[in-house]
């Protein structure tokens, strides 16, 4: 039986897109059957943070509705067959998907694929409850800012009082030269803050535009320290104990050397 | 003066955990006990009978083993012989 992990956050624009994305592609790589869910509907990322907007044709508005047949509105990463876009549907709005149908999908999915990731509409409105309905764990992603950090707190208080307890926290966009100034809260702060596990960080990568340009995600360049770090999530998340990741600022030389 | 020079030099990180937690303890009692608020309100009524709490009174509401708490802190400063 596959699991289902919902990614959300209060807080829009923090990057729950790009950690879907990354991490999907990340448990696929590592040979995991993953479907990777764009529940933002009536918007639509994944597919292009992923570089497979050409390959739409049908999405989970069409499959919920019946008019598509669930291997057709999978659609194949064209880097393997591990992994599956269900892509959101643009023309319709949160209220057209239907609770019901949405977790009888997920039922189906969690026979066929190993591991779903659903990612969810920024705000706590209609569309959010949908997310995490179906989901046995929550992965909130924050930046450490106190707006991303506030509205996560909110979230995770109306995960809690639906039951959901298995909560865990990606801070996102660490810069490690400003958190030993004392200019950013660090992940412990945030952590002692929300009072909930942490299940990785991730640094603020400059080259983060240059991935979603091209469709190619952070984890696919490998040697980069980002790509580590979506590796070290995937890896907890496979039930693996590993040490957090240890971002170090930038010494003189690298700076230097990335220039070149 | 030392005092300002030491506010200054405080940092910002650290200026942004304080203001979390103060905000938190509110927003979580809120969320919690819709009458927090009222609750807060009426209990600095009772206590700045006796002290000068209003701006010193603590009060939020925490959650364990399946209950909420309510912790008040009422530090007694200054004239508490009102
Ligand atoms: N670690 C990072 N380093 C640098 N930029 C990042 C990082 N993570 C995300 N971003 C950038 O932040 C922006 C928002 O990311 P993303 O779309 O994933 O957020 P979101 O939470 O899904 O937004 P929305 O709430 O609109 O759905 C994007 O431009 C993305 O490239
Ligand atoms: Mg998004």
């Amino acid at each position: 039986m596959g699991k289902i992990y919902t990614i959300t956050s209060g807080k829009g624009g923090v990057g729950k897109s790009t950690t879907t994305a990354n991490l999907a592609l990340g448990m696929a790589i590592a040979g995991k059957k993953v479907v990777a869910i764009d529940l933002d509907i009536g918007l639509r990322n994944l597919d292009m943070i992923l570089g497979l907007e050409n390959r739409i044709v049908y999405n989970i508005i069409d499959l919920l509705e019946g008019r598509a047949k669930l291997n057709s509105a999978l659609i194949r990463d064209k880097r393997g067959d591990n992994l599956k876009l269900l892509a959101a549907s643009q023309t319709n709005s949160k209220e057209d998907l239907s609770k019901e149908k949405f977790l009888d999908l997920l039922k189906l999915l969690k026979e066929q694929f190993d591991f779903v990731f659903i990612d969810s509409p920024a705000g706590i409105e209609t569309g959010f409850s949908n997310a995490f309905a179906g989901a046995e764990g929550v992965i909130i992603v924050a930046t450490p800012e106190i707006s991303s950090i506030r509205d996560a707190d909110r979230v995770v208080g109306i995960l809690e009082a639906n039951g959901k307890h298995n909560i865990s926290l990606i801070v996102n966009r660490i810069k490690p030269e400003m958190v030993k100034k004392g200019e950013m809260m660090s992940q412990d702060d945030i952590l002692q803050i929300l009072a909930i596990d942490l299940l990785g960080i991730v640094p603020d990568d400059p080259k983060m535009i240059e991935y979603t340009n091209k469709g190619e995600p952070a984890v696919l360049d490998k040697i980069s320290v980002t790509a580590n770090a979506y590796i070290n999530i995937t890896r907890r998340l496979m039930g693996e104990d590993v040490p957090q990741l240890e971002l170090k600022p930038k010494s003189f030389l690298r700076k230097l050397f990335e220039r070149l | 003066m030392l005092f300002d020079f030491l506010k200054r030099k405080r940092k910002s990180a650290k200026l942004a955990t304080e203001r979390l937690h103060v905000i938190l303890a509110h927003e979580r009692g809120m969320a919690r006990l819709p009458f927090f608020d009222d609750l807060k309100s009426d209990l600095i009524k009772v206590l700045s009978k006796y002290t000068d709490t209003k701006d010193t009174l603590n009060i939020s509401v925490s959650h364990r083993d399946g209950y909420d708490f309510i912790e008040i802190n009422v530090p007694i400063t200054g004239n508490n012989s009102k």
